[in-house]
């Protein structure tokens, strides 16, 4: 049911890609997203594929566990496809039916946007699923760091994000258990007409609410109490340092991009 | 009427490594009119347990019947299921959304298809047995107090009249006053309107002074069940599982070894003044 959306999960495994700094696999990931949005051809995501599956297969997370990630999203994946499929303009028409025609270019688009967003959110759900939303914090709060030069706020950003992370699956669990307690009451997600399966919606999400804000306010206080004060001269226990296999990995992503681009896009 | 469970596993995200065996083969009936308490510490599995009785939880082997009946057989109403076992949760007031408090209590047995008038009947009855009084059938329930929302919550669950009614530690974080008012409508409902009532509870006391059968939960297992009575007897073993019995088998057990000729077989403080005082008599005489 809901446990299903695993966004922003941690799924320990301890394998070397778990020990990677964050940094390297923010840009490792960031990198892959544009590579796979660059490629004018299938051999560029033949070239993925290898290089996703390998990493998958190394980290140690089941394929299972990843392709859940992706059961959310099948909507919005399906619904891109068609509109690529039926509204792309061409002269290649394969089938046509009346205002509706499916041409060449737009089924090769389509299967373009599907491969496209099944690699952006498998290669996203891989950086955390191997890494805790804290480390991915401070991975994302040094990479922008000079930023804070131009007065942006990295660090709360930072921070807002690693919350925003930190409560999707605390807010996942909450929701199943609201949803176990309505249950209980009768409610029926399957059947009746539209206003019961309102009504059973609004007796989730108000509760779930309300919830949420508590929770954002006792986080604040907390916070308060225990006098933070935002990022100026915060020192950090366990600064980001990068070590040899760090290194070694950002050749192996600079080795990717050159030549998935290459084949992907020249060949 | 009867809810009984069979060979009962369940496992917590099988197949990953967060995989846990939350039960492990529960064999369990629970016949109509008793009061059973169930007992465990922390992360025993009473939780896990109590919902597969109303079908919550999908066991990974084993099953559960309702009157004999496989409840997570293809076609048995689910629905039907849930209104004849209630099931209040733990914590329960985080479910009340409703504008307001008689709206909320109506929730459940207007979702269980009741006619007008009997949604109306049957929550205005609930929330009286609950104790709320009617000046507060109009207000938002995320106005009340956390003992009042529980007491809400509870009718909410009472509306639809189940005949088993299973609650998870109902007075956790209450007052003595708001637990006693919650103990004493569960005792009431077993009593008078014969409602088959199950009780997970941290308190030996409560147990001890309501259930007719004891249940004690450990590790996902049954580890003894019984009468309170018989179960209080081993209470060595209960505190081995983190557990202990009530204080009046300690206080009574201490007398004895001072001399006195006691009954230790009791387990609730009224009876135990009882027959204390009884034997100052006959010494007396
Ligand atoms: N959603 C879940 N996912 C994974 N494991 C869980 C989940 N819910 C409970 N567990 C685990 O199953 C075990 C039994 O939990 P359960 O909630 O049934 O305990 P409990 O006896 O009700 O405890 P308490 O007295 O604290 O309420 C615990 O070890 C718990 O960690
Ligand atoms: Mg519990």
């Amino acid at each position: 049911m809901l446990r299903d959306i695993t966004i922003g999960q941690y799924y320990p495994t301890g394998s070397i890609i778990h020990k990677l700094d964050p940094r390297v696999k923010l840009a490792g990931t960031f990198l892959f997203i544009i590579s796979i949005f660059t490629f004018e051809n299938f051999l560029g995501y033949v070239v993925s594929l290898i290089y996703l599956g390998t990493v998958i297969f190394i980290s140690g997370v089941p394929l299972k566990y990843i392709l859940k990630g992706v059961k959310p999203i099948i909507f919005l994946i399906v619904f891109t496809a068609a509109i690529h499929l039926f509204f792309t303009s061409g002269d290649d028409v394969l089938w046509k039916f009346y205002a509706l025609k499916i041409t060449f270019t737009g089924l090769k688009k389509a299967a373009f946007m599907v491969i496209r967003l099944l690699f952006l959110i498998t290669g996203s759900s891989i950086m955390t699923y191997t890494t805790t939303p804290n480390r991915l914090t401070e991975g994302i709060e040094k990479s922008f760091g000079p930023l804070k030069k131009l007065h942006i706020p990295v660090h709360e950003f930072a921070l807002m994000m690693s919350l925003a992370l930190r409560f999707i699956p605390i807010l996942m669990e909450e929701a199943d258990k609201i949803i176990k307690a309505q249950s209980s009451r009768g409610a029926d997600f399957e059947e009746g007409n539209i206003f019961k399966k309102i009504s059973v919606v609004v007796s989730i999400l108000i509760p779930l609410l309300v919830s949420a804000m508590e929770r954002a306010r006792d986080l604040a206080l907390a916070m308060d109490a225990r006098c933070y004060h935002g990022g100026e001269g915060r020192t950090k226990m366990k600064p980001l340092r990068y070590t040899e296999k760090d290194y070694i990995s950002y050749c192996i992503i600079f080795v990717y991009m050159v030549s998935s681009v290459a084949i992907g896009r020249f060949i | 009427m009867s809810i009984e469970v069979r060979n009962l596993n369940y496992i917590y995200n099988e197949g990953t490594v967060f995989e846990k065996q939350g039960l492990r083969n529960i064999n369990l009936t629970i016949e109509d009119g008793e009061f059973i308490g169930i007992i465990g510490h922390t992360g025993s599995g009473k939780s896990t347990l109590i919902q597969h009785f109303n079908g919550l939880n999908k066991p990974s082997s084993g099953t559960v019947l309702y009157n004999g009946d496989d409840i997570y057989k293809k076609g048995f109403s689910k629905k039907q299921l849930r209104s004849k076992v209630g099931l209040v949760f733990q914590y329960p007031e985080y479910q009340l959304f409703e504008t307001t408090v008689l709206n909320d209590v109506k929730f459940g047995p207007k979702n269980i298809g009741l006619s007008e008038e009997d949604i109306d009947n049957n929550a205005r009855d609930a929330l009286e047995m609950a104790g709320i009084p009617k000046e507060m059938y109009n207000v938002s329930p995320l106005e009340l107090s956390g003992g009042e929302k529980r007491r809400v919550a509870i009718a909410g669950v009472l509306a639809m009249k189940p005949k088993f009614l299973i609650l998870d530690e109902p007075t956790a974080g209450l007052d003595p006053g708001g637990k006693n008012e919650i103990l004493s409508l569960i005792d009431n409902l077993h009593k008078k309107d014969g409602v088959t009532i199950v009780l997970v509870s941290h308190s030996m006391e409560d147990v001890a002074k309501y259930a007719t059968r004891l249940v004690v939960m450990n590790d996902g297992e049954i580890f003894i069940s019984g009468t309170p009575g018989e179960v209080f007897k081993k209470y060595r073993e209960l505190e081995k599982i983190g557990l202990s019995a009530p204080q009046t088998v300690y206080f009574l057990k201490e007398l004895k070894n001072l001399g006195y000729d006691v009954n230790t077989d009791i387990i609730t403080p009224d009876e135990a003044v009882r027959e204390i005082v009884k034997k100052i008599h006959v010494k007396r005489i």
